[in-house]
């Protein structure tokens, strides 16, 4: 399974990152990311400071987007502020979101 | 207008179709492809109204053109009128354009060069619908556009009329 870490799209842990629990104070978080384009989910960890955008940014470039406005929504159909870090969007750790576009319509 | 051949647009259409509808079984969409007529409908339940939502996209000369999106009366190919054309809402300009047009670059109905009724004459012809530049909605692929419309619908208070 790869895990990504942040930042660094490719880098892969091993599954048992996946496995342990983190520490509540722990400045990271696991997330599972789908994108349109493959079946197939990736695992990623991201800083919680970081924000939505950036860590959409990554998740993104792993799944070969070029340009556009990513970002993350939620099981629940909540589309992500992008300028909000990942903590204040209350992304949780193993959350599982999917990657779309921000970009307006008219 | 570049044409493709049907062949290459299958190939196309094959390669990006996994995941197009991996994603429509997570999110409760209903998909079906015809590849020998290279149409595509995709149909889901308005959130707000709990009403059918129904979309059919005619994929000849895909990729070189973007797909014709149509919103069509559910069960048919009609075009939809008011009472079955989602409303525009939500934080920002939608893509339910009040002209009854999905106004968004990877629309081919979406330019007035193509379609009276398109809204866009400012985005070049829809050859040049990947490198539309600006805040509008990207997606190039099908699962791409699939997710889009899923945003906007999100935020779609209802029908029309």
């Amino acid at each position: 399974m790869a895990v990504t870490a942040e930042g660094a799209p490719g880098d892969e842990l091993v599954a048992s990152d996946l496995e342990e629990e983190l520490p509540e104070d722990s400045p990271f978080l696991r997330g599972k990311v789908f994108s349109p384009r493959v079946p197939d989910g990736e695992w990623f960890r991201f800083r919680k400071d970081q924000t939505v955008g950036s860590a959409a940014q990554v998740a993104a470039t792993k799944f070969g987007y070029e340009g556009g406005s990513p970002t993350f929504e939620t099981k629940n159909k909540v589309v992500l502020d992008r300028n909000l870090t990942l903590a204040a969007a209350g992304v949780h750790d193993r959350e599982v979101l999917e990657l779309v576009d921000a970009g307006t319509g008219v | 207008m570049s044409v493709l051949p049907p062949s290459a647009v299958r190939a196309i259409i094959q390669n990006e179709w996994p995941g197009a509808q991996a994603w429509a079984e997570r999110n409760g969409w209903t998909v079906d492809l015809d590849l020998d007529e290279l149409r595509l409908r995709a149909s889901t339940e308005h959130p707000a109204v709990r009403r059918p939502v129904e979309f059919v996209a005619y994929l000849g000369g895909y990729r070189a053109l973007p797909p014709a999106w149509h919103v069509v009366v559910p069960g048919t190919d009609r075009d939809a009128g008011k009472d079955d054309f989602p409303q525009p809402g939500g934080p920002g300009p939608s893509i339910f354009h009040g002209n009854l047009v999905l106004c968004a670059p990877w629309n081919r109905l979406a330019y007035k060069s193509v379609n009276p009724n398109g809204p866009h004459d400012d985005w070049g012809g829809p050859e040049g619908w990947l490198s539309v530049s600006g805040e509008h909605t990207r997606a190039h692929t099908l699962g791409d556009m699939l997710a889009a419309i899923d945003v906007f619908l999100q935020s779609s208070p209802g029908m029309m009329a």
